[in-house]
């Protein structure tokens, strides 16, 4: 039962942390324990939250979706408004989350990463909110737990990440009762019925039926040359979430790290929090619910290549290219000779181009790369010095158009020291010149390793 | 007619000079280049490794029915 005064405009006040923890907790999972709103109030703990402000009612996008789907169908409905919590450190927003008259409370929800995860978490997206005509905004990862009965796991899973490229790529806003419009398990318009989940044939429907058409890995059967962390990690380093299936389970992998040398993942597991702390997968430990079924990479649609094979053809790329020159044949070698750290990742050239002339590149190559027509979205590969671990790592890179065909992925534009090469569109021969080298200029990609 | 500041004047111009600053390197510059393939083994290498992921996201797609998550 939720409390008799659910979102009356006078149940509206501010909260002090940590002192009304316990009374918020109650509050909103008055019918269960609710582990996900521990798990919110553990990491405002960690912020050190010292104000949430409650606003009631609050009319919530993605509630309404699961009430008007479901509940409203109900001999005895819940209320159709939620509550909205806001949280706060020293006047700074810190997310916000939405509870739910339901027996799972926490609804969509969006709080900044605990500060001792928040350097390895790769998907984040802006979220605005306008509570009483404020405006504060925060970078989150998107999560809402599954309500046990409309939408399950799955659901949540695809919902998340939905919602993430909503947010960041301008992708459509998709509610739960998209999701299952799109996993093509939608009953008759006039029935209603719980779900028992989705086989990941239909979330894999879902993705493409939002927009996100999903690239599917079994961890058991790679392809050749290619292992499951280098695969993973290079859609996180292009902020792309992924979809992990373990034995009747689906959760989002959404950052990593190194601890100790040691890898580690940041997952968004609904039945628990949006940044949970995993360690590497060996495939053996703790039973089954270690065991990796299946990954899933839902992309903006116009990536056409997939990761693994962009680096493949960026390895040829520059084995060709800067093997045929006298002056750039060292880097070949040392390639061949696997002196050369490789690292991809994807990005929208615009984002690309703009922040090109803060790495260090030297000027000729920044004007080169900026001018060379370019696809909206790039798989980049870069060639990275061996041992070298401050940023100033990387000895050249190659540009890979991520719209073209995956058995025959076409170079953009690469650098290597002292040579620029670009690929002209209609041109079926690259085009190259010298120019003066630059010995290592600065990697796009992170330092993933705790301070 | 809507009035411009001083300041939006000075971003439209500053705007324009890193345009004609780009504008002004030439890709007619740069020499077209015709390399020998790269050496016949290992460009097969590479390419067999580049149809294996296609083989192998084939086999992960085929997979899809039999899993499920509730």
């Amino acid at each position: 039962m939720v409390p008799v005064d659910w979102a009356r405009t006078d149940v509206s006040r501010a909260y002090q942390l940590p002192a009304d923890r316990d009374a918020l907790i109650a509050r909103y999972s008055a019918d269960s324990n609710s582990l996900q709103l521990a798990t919110i109030f553990d990491y405002l703990e960690e912020h050190a939250a010292d104000r949430v402000f409650v606003e009631s009612p609050y009319v919530d996008f993605d509630y309404r979706s699961e009430f008007a789907n479901l509940y409203a169908r109900m001999f005895n409905p819940p209320p159709d408004k939620c509550e909205r919590l806001l949280f706060f450190k020293d006047g700074i927003f810190l997310g916000f989350c939405v509870a739910r008259p339901s027996v799972k409370p926490v609804g969509r929800s969006a709080l900044a990463p605990p500060p001792s995860l928040q350097p390895f978490v790769s998907c984040v997206a802006r979220h605005v909110v306008h509570p009483y005509g404020q405006q504060y905004e925060v970078k989150a990862w998107p999560f809402l737990s599954q309500d046990g009965v409309y939408g399950r796991c799955a659901h949540a899973a695809i919902w998340a990440i939905a919602r993430y490229h909503h947010l960041r790529h301008n992708g459509p806003r998709c509610s739960i009762a998209a999701v299952v419009e799109a996993s093509g398990t939608r009953i008759a318009p006039d029935k209603t019925s719980p779900s028992s989940g989705l086989y990941l044939q239909e979330v894999a429907d879902a993705f493409a039926g939002l927009g996100l058409p999903a690239m599917p890995y079994t961890p058991a059967e790679l392809s050749s040359g290619q292992n499951l962390q280098a695969i993973v990690c290079r859609y996180l380093n292009s902020g792309f979430p992924v979809a992990l299936s373990t034995p009747r389970h689906l959760t989002v992998l959404i950052g990593y790290g190194y601890r100790d040398g040691k890898l580690f993942w940041v997952r968004s597991d609904d039945n628990v929090g949006p940044y949970q702390e995993l360690e590497q997968w060996n495939g053996k430990r703790d039973g089954a619910a270690d065991q990796w079924d299946m990954l899933l990479v839902p992309l903006p649609a116009r990536i056409h290549v997939p990761g693994e094979a962009a680096e493949i053809w960026a390895r040829l790329t520059l084995l060709e290219q800067a093997g045929a020159i006298a002056e750039t044949a060292h880097i070949a070698e040392e390639l061949k000779a696997d002196k050369l750290r490789i690292r991809s990742y994807a990005i929208d050239s615009a984002e690309y181009k703009q922040r090109l002339r803060s790495r260090g590149l030297g000027e000729e190559v920044v004007h080169h790369h900026l001018l060379t027509p370019a696809s909206v979205w790039i798989w980049v590969t870069e060639f990275q010095r061996r041992g070298v671990t401050d940023s100033k790592r990387v000895v050249g890179e190659v540009a890979i158009d991520a719209t073209s065909h995956p058995r025959r992925p076409q170079p953009v534009f690469a650098n290597f020291p002292g040579r620029v090469v670009a690929w002209l569109p209609g041109e079926h021969a690259p085009r190259a010149k010298a120019v003066t080298p630059v010995e290592l200029y600065d990697s796009a990609l992170p330092r993933r390793v705790p301070a | 007619m809507e009035h411009k500041t001083t300041e939006q004047d000075a971003e439209m111009t500053a705007d324009t000079t890193a345009l004609q600053v780009i504008l002004g390197t030439d890709l007619g510059d740069l020499v077209t280049e015709y390399h020998q393939p790269l050496a016949s083994e290992d460009r097969r290498h590479l390419e067999e490794e580049l149809e294996d992921v296609q083989r192998a996201q084939a086999a992960a797609a085929a997979r899809l029915p039999n899993l499920y998550a509730d």
